[in-house]
Order: C-alpha cells, then sequence, then structure tokens
C-alpha cells in the first residue's frame, strides 16, 4: 500500500483501519501524522453534527401518537356505534315492511291488479274446462271436480308476491272476477273497495277471492268453486 | 388503560432513535422545526407499520430509510428557502470552550453547503455509524461510489472550513 491508497482509504472511513493500512502508518510518519489530523478532523466533525436534540422531543411524540391512537380508537367506536345504530334502524324498518306490509288490503290489490288487466272482463267466449284444469295444475293444485262453467279469462297471474290463478266469469249481472291465491291462508270476508265488491274465502290449498261490482253472485259462485277445489261434500268426506 | 408490548416496544424505539432521527433530519433539511416534524411524522409512521420491524438491530436502519422518504416527501411537496448561514444558532453547551463553539458552529455552516450527495452519505457514516456497504444500501449506490462520495465529501468540507485551522484546533 503506497501513500495515496492510505490516504485515499482514510479519507473514506477514518474510523476503521484495515491491517494493512495499519502496516503502511507505522512505518510512514507523514501518514501517520495525517491519521492524527484526520481522527481530529473526524472529532470536530461529530461534535458539530450533534446538534442538540429538543427537550421533551420523544415525549411529544410518544403523546402524539397515543393521543391519535385514542382518536382513531374512539372514531372507530363511533363509526361501530353508527354502524350498530344504522343496522338497528334497518333492523326496524324492515320489521316495520315485513309486518305491516300484508296491512295493505289484500281487497285493494286484487281491485288494482283487476284495474291493470281491465281487458279480461271483456272477453265472454267460455274456455274448455280442460284448459281451466291446466291452469290450475300449472298451479300445483288439483281440481276436485270440474271447474265452474262460463270461466272466458284464466292466467297466471302474481298478485303480489302471491301466484294466482286469475278468472273472469261473465255472469248475468255483471263479470265476476275469481282470484284462486295459492297457498295464501287468509281469513273470510266481504269487503268494498274502490267501488267493488271483494270477498275472500279460504278454500282448499289457499283462498278463493271473488271481485265484481255486483255481489249478487258471490254466494253462488263460492259454493260452485267449493265444490270444484275441495269436491262435493260426499267426496270429501270420502263416501264413495 | 392496558400498555400493550407493542405500545411498549414503540416507546423503546422513540427514546433510543429520537435523537438520532432528530440530528439527521436537521442535516437533511437544515430547519430546527422542520426536523422535529419530520422525526415525528417518521416515528408515527414508524408506529403504523411497527410489525413490520423483525429485528432490533435493524430498527435504526429502517427509521433512517423512513425518515429519507419523509423528507424527499417533504420536497414534493413544497420548496425550501436556502439556509442563511448566519441565522445558524450556537448551541448551548457549557462543556465546551468558547472556541470551539465557534469551531462547531462554522463546520455546521459548511456542512449545510455541502451538496446533499455529499452531505448524505456522510451523515450516515458520522451520525448514523453505518458502515460503506450500509450506505451504499441504503442510498442504492455501489460501495466504490459511495467510498468515493464520502472521500470527496471530506475534502470539500475541509476546502469549506480552511482544513488547516479545523484540524489545529481539534
Amino acid at each position: 500500500m503506497n501513500c495515496l491508497e492510505y490516504r485515499r482509504q482514510l479519507g473514506s472511513d477514518p474510523r476503521h483501519e484495515s491491517a494493512e493500512m495499519l502496516e503502511h502508518r507505522r512505518g510512514c510518519a507523514g501518514c501517520a501524522a495525517h491519521h492524527a489530523r484526520a481522527l481530529g478532523f473526524e472529532l470536530a466533525l461529530k461534535r458539530a453534527l450533534a446538534v442538540p436534540v429538543p427537550d421533551g422531543l420523544a415525549e411529544r411524540i410518544l403523546l402524539s401518537q397515543t393521543t391519535s391512537e385514542r382518536s382513531l380508537r374512539l372514531r372507530r367506536r363511533q363509526r361501530w356505534g353508527w354502524s350498530a345504530a344504522a343496522a338497528a334502524v334497518f333492523a326496524a324498518v324492515t320489521l316495520v315492511v315485513i309486518q305491516f306490509a300484508p296491512a295493505t288490503p289484500l281487497s285493494r290489490q286484487l281491485v288494482v291488479h283487476l284495474q291493470h288487466e281491465s281487458e279480461a272482463l271483456l272477453t265472454h267466449t267460455p274456455l274448455p274446462a280442460t284448459e281451466i284444469e291446466e291452469r290450475f295444475r300449472r298451479r300445483g293444485v288439483r281440481l276436485m271436480a270440474a271447474p265452474p262453467a262460463g270461466v272466458s279469462y284464466a292466467q297466471l297471474c302474481p298478485v303480489g308476491p302471491i301466484a294466482s290463478v286469475h278468472m273472469v266469469m261473465p255472469e248475468n249481472e255483471g263479470p265476476v272476477t275469481v282470484f284462486f291465491l295459492v297457498h295464501h291462508k287468509g281469513r273470510r270476508g266481504d269487503h268494498v273497495d274502490k267501488g267493488m265488491y271483494v270477498r275472500t274465502v279460504p278454500m282448499a290449498e289457499g283462498t278463493l277471492a271473488l271481485v265484481a261490482a255486483d255481489p249478487r253472485r258471490f254466494d253462488t259462485l263460492e259454493a260452485s268453486w267449493r265444490n270444484s277445489l275441495e269436491g262435493s261434500p260426499a267426496v270429501a268426506a270420502g263416501t264413495p | 388503560m392496558r400498555v400493550t408490548s407493542r405500545q411498549h416496544q414503540f416507546d423503546a424505539l422513540v427514546r433510543a432513535h429520537n435523537g438520532d432521527l432528530y440530528r439527521y433530519a436537521y442535516w437533511l433539511c437544515g430547519d430546527p422545526a422542520l426536523a422535529q416534524d419530520l422525526t415525528q411524522e417518521t416515528l408515527l409512521r414508524a408506529w403504523r407499520s411497527l410489525d413490520a420491524l423483525r429485528e432490533t438491530d435493524a430498527a435504526k436502519a429502517w427509521l433512517i430509510t423512513i425518515l429519507r422518504r419523509e423528507h424527499a416527501r417533504l420536497y414534493e411537496r413544497k420548496s425550501f428557502d436556502t439556509t442563511d448561514i448566519g441565522e445558524l444558532e450556537l448551541d448551548d453547551r457549557d462543556s465546551l470552550t468558547p472556541e470551539q463553539l465557534g469551531e462547531d458552529s462554522i463546520v455546521r455552516a459548511a456542512m449545510l453547503q455541502l451538496e446533499p450527495k455529499y452531505r448524505e452519505p456522510l451523515l450516515l457514516q458520522v451520525l448514523g455509524g453505518f458502515s460503506c456497504e450500509e450506505i451504499a444500501r441504503e442510498l442504492g449506490l455501489g460501495s466504490a461510489a459511495v467510498m468515493t462520495q464520502l472521500f470527496r465529501a471530506r475534502q470539500k468540507l475541509k476546502s469549506l472550513l480552511g482544513a488547516g485551522r479545523v484540524e489545529a484546533s481539534a
């Protein structure tokens, strides 16, 4: 190692001297003096660079960290609180909707549906019984006897969420719309809604609903449909 | 309030390294208030990713890396006035002679005049105690390049100071 190499390496890192450098310094008075000056310079440099650290810096940092951490936790808790409140409100609203949705009277739903399909009332040609039976079959309902005669319209319609067979029977007193609401368990009742008479009757595995401007044929039709859906009392009782 | 082990670890990290980080930050930006902000931001970032720190020995280098990134981000956001040498404060250190205090202020002024590419490896070596290889890794340079920069940094600093005067007083 020559003096130039020694001084270049010392200038790069005065704190570390390799064995080779040490050997050179021991044999070279000039480099030994240079080494002493370099260490002095390093001491002065280190002292100058060690600017004083502001008092309480660590404490301020820790305070800032714990404070922000705490407020973060608080925000998370609040957010959780809001989420819980929102979920509770949502649940309450859902409950109300579920509980009170059926409160929209079935009679109103039937009348509205009828108004939407008012063209059905214009039909007069009776449909074959097989066609009507087919509609019921498609709803999973087997008729126990032939359907009442005179059904001029039969379609599969939903009434709100309820699957139904929607039919029209043009009677002398005016058309009567008949719904069979499959698997619907309603109460028997007579209502007037929007000027229309509505009768609902639990029947077979659902509810029979009759809607008309004139209710005079309701009793007769109810009996006829009970016969079709449930069979005659003799059949229902199992008598041959 | 229950203090978690994570919080304990962070407390220890802050107390062990806040001084080094502050000094490093100070020499990067030349502004005491900004250096405090940088130190705080560095340690808060470290808190957020404390789980990434696996070895105690790696803590200092890890923190310095965060600090350098924070400093770079700061410069991306805004530009600063260059430091006026006349504004540099002399530290109140009772143990030093007036000559040494005066000498320190001159070295500090010269240090701030040094170009960042020379100043930074010098800081990492003198303040951080990192080896040339470690500095090379931190700065993304080769070891030979770092050694050259360190040699030139000292040469430039000496020439700024009037090397003979500093060496004589040390």
